[in-house]
């Protein structure tokens, strides 16, 4: 046994497992897309697929800075009701179980007609 | 989350769980004790509201402490929070009220606050319930 092995077993003995890496967190909106059209006054789906970074626990959607929903999946589809005509903007938010955002966020712009 | 956040979260929810339990009971006791029995309840209930209305804050200053933001909650939630929040105020001045000598009106008043403070406790613990699951 080397002597690097011998150290970990002796550190691991003194302090326990050593903490898995932080892992980086990502949240990915597949659709719609950047820039989509959607039609104005009818429901939509946002698909997605997240990562949860290391203190991040759910996602909050928010649709022009206002919050619709709160998704607890990790990967799947939200609904979001009939936008009216113009801009509008689609965020995923990760946020910790206390419901603060952890930073982690993805946004797509969308265009309602 | 780390585990002394964690820690620090579950201690303030260890306080304002207390604190509703002490709210509610104590309130319940003095309004079913004799007059000349309701001294120590009340100061329980006392207790309870003061809890509340540290602990409750507390969440959020321990959210602004770790994230530097306080937490996003909207709709319902809020309408539940600012229940709570006028809950534990009217409870707190009520109860204080009843504590501090007060020699006129003091017979009405005596009859009517522990059913009051007893309704606020209850409406605070079921608008908690309701803040829990809609945030």
């Amino acid at each position: 046994m080397n002597n690097s092995a011998v150290s970990y077993i002796l550190l691991t003995m003194l302090f326990g497992t050593p903490p898995a890496m932080a892992v980086d967190g990502k949240i990915t909106i597949s659709a719609p897309m950047e820039g989509a059209m959607v039609t104005a006054g009818e429901k939509f789906k946002v698909s997605y697929d997240a990562v949860l970074d290391q203190n991040g626990d759910h996602l909050h959607l928010n649709v022009d800075g206002k919050r619709m929903d709160i998704l607890r999946q990790l990967k799947g589809t939200a609904e979001i009701d009939g936008l009216a005509p113009g801009k509008h903007q689609l965020c995923l938010l990760m946020n910790t179980k206390g419901h603060v955002p952890t930073g982690t966020e993805s946004c797509v712009n969308v265009q309602a007609k | 989350m780390s585990d002394a956040q964690n820690l620090a979260y579950a201690t303030v929810q260890i306080l304002h769980n207390f604190g509703a339990v002490a709210a509610v009971g104590g309130s319940v006791s003095a309004m079913l004790a004799s007059p000349k029995d309701r001294r120590k309840p009340a100061w329980i209930a006392f207790a309870g509201w003061v809890t509340q209305a540290v602990s409750g804050p507390a969440f959020g200053m321990l959210s602004f402490y770790f994230y530097h933001r306080f937490p996003d909650i909207a709709g319902i939630a809020v309408a539940a929070l600012t229940i709570k929040i006028v809950c534990a105020v009217l409870g707190f001045l009520l109860v204080t009220a009843y504590i501090l000598p007060r020699p006129r009106c003091r017979e009405r008043f005596e009859t009517l606050v522990w059913p009051a403070s007893t309704a606020l406790a209850a409406t605070a613990l079921t608008a908690a319930a309701v803040l829990r699951w809609f945030a």
